[in-house]
């Protein structure tokens, strides 16, 4: 009641005068130029509010497409770019060629004999040599055994070959695989078992000797082409191993004391021992390069 | 305005017609500036088209109305602030050029007096006095847009209106002017 009465402005706080000489004298109107500027704002909103749905509409998936369409092109730039296909080429050849330089390394005649003498009874001249020498010796041809072959023995590499020989355990199923192919599914007794077993040691002591014979073939080959090609060699092998090998004619050691590796130790220490320094220490560069794995058995 | 907001042009002019002038007055003696109190015509009107998509009849439009007129004066002080205090002292309330010269010159005489009392007021004072005056609205709605309690309204709105009485009750031989 009393707010209704408040609202409806009693005389403490309106005054019928006052409001009669207010209104009297506030007789001022918005000029009509103000009026057509704003009727003219309210009448144009409907049709800005009309584009501005249509854009809103088509805005997201035309800026979903223009960014699709930016994103193919800027990809199709950088695939097609010509800076960058000379790069890729270059890759491409460095790493075609590397492989190519470590399969190719020895290149000559000398190279050939020591890439025999490296990959032992593997490689194929040694593999022709013994069917040669085979068929020579038992007038027929005989298959390489599958019990001897150097990866059964791990044989494969030629360096330690002897001591991974002794050292390595040969599985008993890896016995098994070097029996006959007949027996290769009856049952293996113990005695059978170590019979193949000492068949097995057998054979690779025999692989060793073939192995050091072919070490003694290509030492001798190796020398051969060396002095075949000696001027080269000293000419581009300056500071190297085969530059401080004297000529064949003025060599101190024979050559049935250098297919022996420790006759041709005690070689060196006679020639040590008989004051002739130059001649010990170019025969024992010689004998480093060809056995590097030896152990002396007392410093020269 | 909800007719407006389906796209009825028409009921907006109808709207605006009966509107326009109270809030011309309005915006006329608080800005106390012909030019600003129209730039401010214009910023109001403007926001009520803006707004006609997301407006909700809560209230009598005249509210709504007299609440953007509000808050787009204060934020017209804001901006010109420097601008207002230099011509505070020159209100440009000149007479209407349509009138009559006798006419205009007796209305000329009252407006004065009473513009010359109005400028005494303070700006709350002011205020509310005009919204009560121009716009019709009742305390409630006066505190709803100033945005104070009803009593601190009704309290200014007194004020206002003791103050005039008073002035318009002495006698016109330029008194009127003191506070």
């Amino acid at each position: 009641m009393n707010q209704d009465r408040d609202n409806n402005l009693p005389s403490a706080e309106s005054d019928p005068l006052v409001s009669a000489e207010y209104r009297a004298s506030a007789t001022e109107r918005t000029p009509p130029a103000l009026d057509a500027v704003v009727l003219e704002k309210a009448r144009a909103a409907p049709k800005n509010a009309r584009l501005r749905g249509f854009y809103a509409l088509w805005f997201r998936p035309l800026a979903f497409v223009t960014t699709l369409v930016l994103s193919l092109a800027l990809l199709l730039e950088l695939t097609n770019t010509p800076q960058l296909q000379p790069i890729l080429d270059a890759e491409t050849e460095i790493g075609r060629r590397q492989p190519q330089a470590s399969e190719t390394a020895p290149t000559d005649a000398a190279d050939g004999v020591i890439s025999e003498f490296r990959h032992g009874v593997d490689s194929p001249a040694w593999i022709e040599r013994r069917d040669a020498k085979n068929e020579s010796t038992s007038g027929k041809p005989q298959s390489p055994e599958p019990s001897a072959s150097a990866e059964n023995l791990n044989l494969s590499d030629d360096v330690g070959d002897r001591e991974r020989f002794e050292l390595t355990p040969v599985p008993m199923n890896d016995v098994k695989t070097t029996q006959a192919p007949g027996s290769a599914n009856a049952p293996v007794s113990d005695e059978r078992a170590s019979a193949g077993f000492a068949e097995m040691i057998e054979a690779g002591s025999k692989r060793m000797q073939e192995k050091d014979s072919v070490m003694e073939t290509a030492i001798q080959g190796l020398h051969q082409t060396r002095a075949a090609e000696e001027p080269q060699i000293e000419e581009v092998a300056a500071g190297s191993a085969f530059a401080v090998v004297p000529d064949r004619a003025a060599r101190s050691c024979l050559e049935e004391q250098m297919s022996d590796p420790l006759k041709w130790w005690q070689c060196i220490t006679d020639l040590k021992a008989a004051g002739r320094d130059d001649d010990a220490k170019a025969e024992l560069d010689l004998f480093n390069a060809t056995y590097p794995d030896f152990e002396p058995p007392d410093a020269p | 305005m909800l007719r407006y907001k389906d796209g009825d042009v028409a009921a907006f002019e109808t709207l605006y017609r009966r509107h326009n002038d109270s809030l011309y007055r309005y915006l006329l003696r608080r800005c106390l500036d012909r030019n600003a109190a129209e730039d401010v015509f214009q910023e109001v009107w403007g926001k009520i088209i803006k707004s006609r998509r997301s407006y909700r009849r809560t209230a009598k439009f005249t509210t709504f109305l007299y609440r953007v007129a509000h808050n787009c004066f204060i934020d017209h002080i804001r901006r010109n602030k420097r601008h207002l205090a230099a011509s505070d002292a020159d209100p440009d309330l000149s007479a209407d050029p349509s009138d009559e010269p006798d006419l205009a010159a007796e209305k000329g005489l009252a407006r004065e007096r009473l513009n010359a009392v109005l400028l005494t007021l303070p700006d709350e004072q002011r205020d509310v006095f005009l919204l009560h005056e121009e716009a019709g609205l009742t305390l409630d709605t006066i505190a709803h847009v100033t945005g104070v309690n009803r009593e601190t309204a009704k309290s200014r709105l007194r004020y206002a209106v003791n103050k005039l009485k008073a002035a318009l009750s002495e006698p016109a031989d330029g008194s009127g002017n003191q506070p």
